[in-house]
């Protein structure tokens, strides 16, 4: 399922990333990338951002960035 | 021997801290456009012949934001002698990357560890021996807010640090050695950052506690500022006053007098009254960065934000811009998303800043009895205007780049007094060398051209000076808004230079304001023209430094003066009418036309086909319904 419908508090594990190369790149640097270990941690009020923890960091992103990115259940 | 001691890594790991204590002078506005990285350096305390350089925070060094370009550029150039290496020791792993990044630089090199405090706190242990031993190049623990071990880390990057005799490590041995470095436990901090985030995020509390602190922000800048301005600005007009009588003897020396308090002093004295209004709230927003609410509050507006074509990072140049224009311009170059900068850049000099809101002080006690409700409203203008124009401009494929927030949200932490000091010293600083310069410079040219005519000196005789001709030529430009008359364009035209020079010419050429205007509504479409039209010299200055094409910037010059126009228009119009057939005749007729364009817009839109909401084809003919069937 994409990263975006995710359960807030659930853990998961990113199976595939589908974005255009510079949110690739950016999301690479900041520890996304397949293979990592992902929490949910809240959604936005208006639920088109997600905060996410991955490998002891909080990254906001962005609804269109979170739907790019596929994950799996642990 | 001069020695350049750069520090470099991740946004948030307390570099700005150490540079503070290792060169006792604070970093300037960080993100200004046109600071090059040369700029943000300092002497070595104690040891002059060292400089320090601060680089911007990045994750990378493989260019991909401008930062990172102007960074790795630096780097290359062979202006940096020593490379420290500054890593979060609560979280390595992402901050030695970049270690690992920089070591094909073969320069000599240290690596910081900062936040042992945090560690010792919590009773974790950093093994150093073992990431010096993997990196070969000295490790040293510090604290740089506590201070902690950095005359050790300035010891070891001038004489112990050496070339790397590695030229890399893998990205997958670095995980697995950051995972060896420390147990792994969270420290306090982060246990308490999950718990605050939990309601400092909630999709219930967030939105409710992120402007219970905006209001606050505003409540003690505009009250207690307001306040204290106000009481600087008396002194100084007593002050003056005193001057001018000692100045003038038997009517000697009177335009000397004149252009020495009321235009330099008076001038200066303007932008001094303001200026506890800018420092209070420059001292709230920089708390909340440094503690890291600000990407919290990033978080909870970019969904808001986006449907304008923001995103979440604006809402902090839009608060900043409160303040000056200038530090909102320069801060939203930490925007990647080139669109979402540009029309930030665009938008954010419709806040009210500190001139502005002198200005519509001014204002509301010559012309409406000193009602400071009205001066209010202007915030109401402005996010009204912010709202339209992005909406509007968000059509534009140019602004139109895809939101793509990625935006680090750092351990909610106790903010550094120094730093808090140092940013809020330096804004204002900046601040007074503007009014230094530019506002001096705009006191006598006013002057200049109030009190000369073509004839020669024309003293008190206002209608020979240029100021007069230039007045009159411009003046009916503004006949539509209700005050096509030379004083108002005078006024407005010196509004370009700075806001502040709108209650200098005014006070300048005319004694009864009041008179300039038709009816209260042209009044307020002149505050509201004010409000809108493009920033002072200096804000315009930045934001052609950040949006680097020429043609983009004069295209938001042609943008914010139209959009100043087009409020200011409909307001007078509203004027004009009510004034015909009545305030609920008015107001009856708007609802009308409102609703009349909604409904036609709705007739002409096409049918959006409801299985999906993106192709936007007309139902029956959509690809995916095709697909599918």
């Amino acid at each position: 399922m994409k990263l975006s419908e995710m359960a807030i508090g659930k853990c998961a594990v990113i199976t595939a990333v589908k974005l255009q190369e510079f949110y690739l790149n950016r999301l690479i640097k900041m520890g996304v990338s397949v293979g990592s270990k992902v929490k949910t941690m809240a959604k936005s009020p208006f639920g088109q951002t997600v905060e996410i923890k991955v490998k002891g960091v909080r990254l906001a992103l962005g609804k269109n960035i979170a739907e790019g990115i596929t994950v799996k259940y642990d | 021997m001069t020695k350049n001691i750069c520090l470099i890594g991740n946004p948030n790991c307390g570099k700005t801290t150490l540079f503070n204590v290792l060169t006792g002078s604070y970093e300037k506005v960080g993100n200004r456009a046109g600071v090059t990285v040369e700029e943000k350096s300092a002497r070595l305390k104690g040891q002059e012949e060292i400089t320090v350089t601060d680089l911007p925070g990045l994750y990378s060094l493989s260019a991909d934001s401008l930062d990172e370009k102007a960074v790795s550029r630096f780097l290359k150039s062979g202006k940096a002698d020593v490379i420290v290496s500054v890593i979060d020791g609560t979280n390595p792993e992402r901050g030695l990357l970049l270690t690992a990044e920089l070591l094909k630089l073969s320069l000599p090199m240290a690596i910081a560890v900062n936040f042992c405090d945090e560690l010792d706190k919590n009773g974790i242990k950093f093994d150093d021996l073992k990431l010096s031993e993997a990196f070969n190049v000295p490790v040293v623990k510090i604290s740089a807010r506590k201070g902690i071990n950095v005359d050790e880390l300035k010891k070891v990057a001038i004489n112990e640090s050496k070339k790397p005799t590695l030229s890399e490590i893998s990205p997958e041995k670095v995980r697995r050695l950051s995972a060896s470095l420390t147990n792994g436990k969270p420290t306090a901090a982060e246990l308490f950052t999950d718990k605050a985030d939990k309601i400092l995020t909630s999709k219930i509390w967030g939105l409710p506690i992120f402007f219970a602190v905006a209001f606050v922000t505003f409540f003690f800048t505009l009250t207690l500022g307001g306040k204290i301005g106000s009481l600087l600005s008396e002194l100084i007009n007593g002050l003056t006053d005193n001057f001018y009588h000692a100045i003038v003897k038997n009517d000697k020396n009177v335009w000397f007098a004149d252009l020495l308090c009321n235009a330099v002093i008076g001038g200066i004295g303007n932008v001094v009254s303001f200026l506890p209004q800018i420092i209070i709230l420059f001292f709230f927003l920089t708390v909340l960065e440094q503690t890291g609410y600000t990407s919290r509050a990033a978080f909870l507006t970019d969904d808001l934000l986006s449907k304008i074509g923001l995103c979440g990072k604006s809402a902090f140049s839009f608060g900043l811009s409160c303040g000056c224009a200038v530090s909102g311009i320069s801060s939203s170059l930490t925007i990647e998303n080139k669109g979402s900068r540009e029309l930030t850049v665009f938008l954010t000099p419709f806040m009210p800043c500190g001139a502005k809101t002198a200005v519509f002080a001014y204002l509301c006690g010559v012309l409406f009895g000193g009602n400071a409700l009205i001066a209010a409203t202007t915030y109401i203008v402005s996010v009204f205007a912010v709202a339209i124009c992005g909406k509007i401009l968000s059509r534009f494929k140019r602004f139109n780049t895809g939101g793509g927030l990625i935006m680090e949200m750092p351990t909610l932490r106790l903010p550094s007094k120094r730093v808090i000091y140092g940013a809020v010293r330096d804004k204002t600083l900046d601040f007074l060398l503007k009014a230094g310069t530019v506002i001096f410079g705009v006191s006598v040219v006013l002057w200049g051209l109030k009190n000369f005519g073509i004839t020669g000196y024309v003293g008190g005789n206002t209608q020979e000076s240029f100021l007069y001709y230039i007045g009159n030529a411009v003046k009916y430009v503004f006949y539509p808004l209700g005050f096509g008359n030379w004083e108002s364009s005078v006024a407005i035209l010196s509004g370009i230079l700075a806001k502040e020079a709108v209650i200098e010419s005014l006070s300048a050429v005319t004694t009864d304001p009041s008179s300039l205007f038709a009816s209260g509504y042209s009044a307020y479409a002149f505050m509201v023209f004010i409000l809108l039209m493009p920033p002072c010299v200096a804000a315009l200055s930045t934001a052609k430094r950040e949006l680097k094409d020429k043609k983009l910037f004069w295209i938001m010059v042609l943008f914010q003066t139209v959009t100043a126009y087009v409020f200011a228009l409909c307001i007078n119009l509203f004027g004009v009418l009510s004034s015909i057939i009545g305030n609920f005749a008015v107001i009856g007729l708007t609802l009308i036309v409102a609703a009349a364009i909604i409904s036609l817009k709705r007739i002409f839109k096409p049918n959006v086909c409801e299985g999906c909401k993106n192709c936007k084809k007309i139902k029956g003919n959509c690809q995916t319904a095709r697909k599918a069937s």
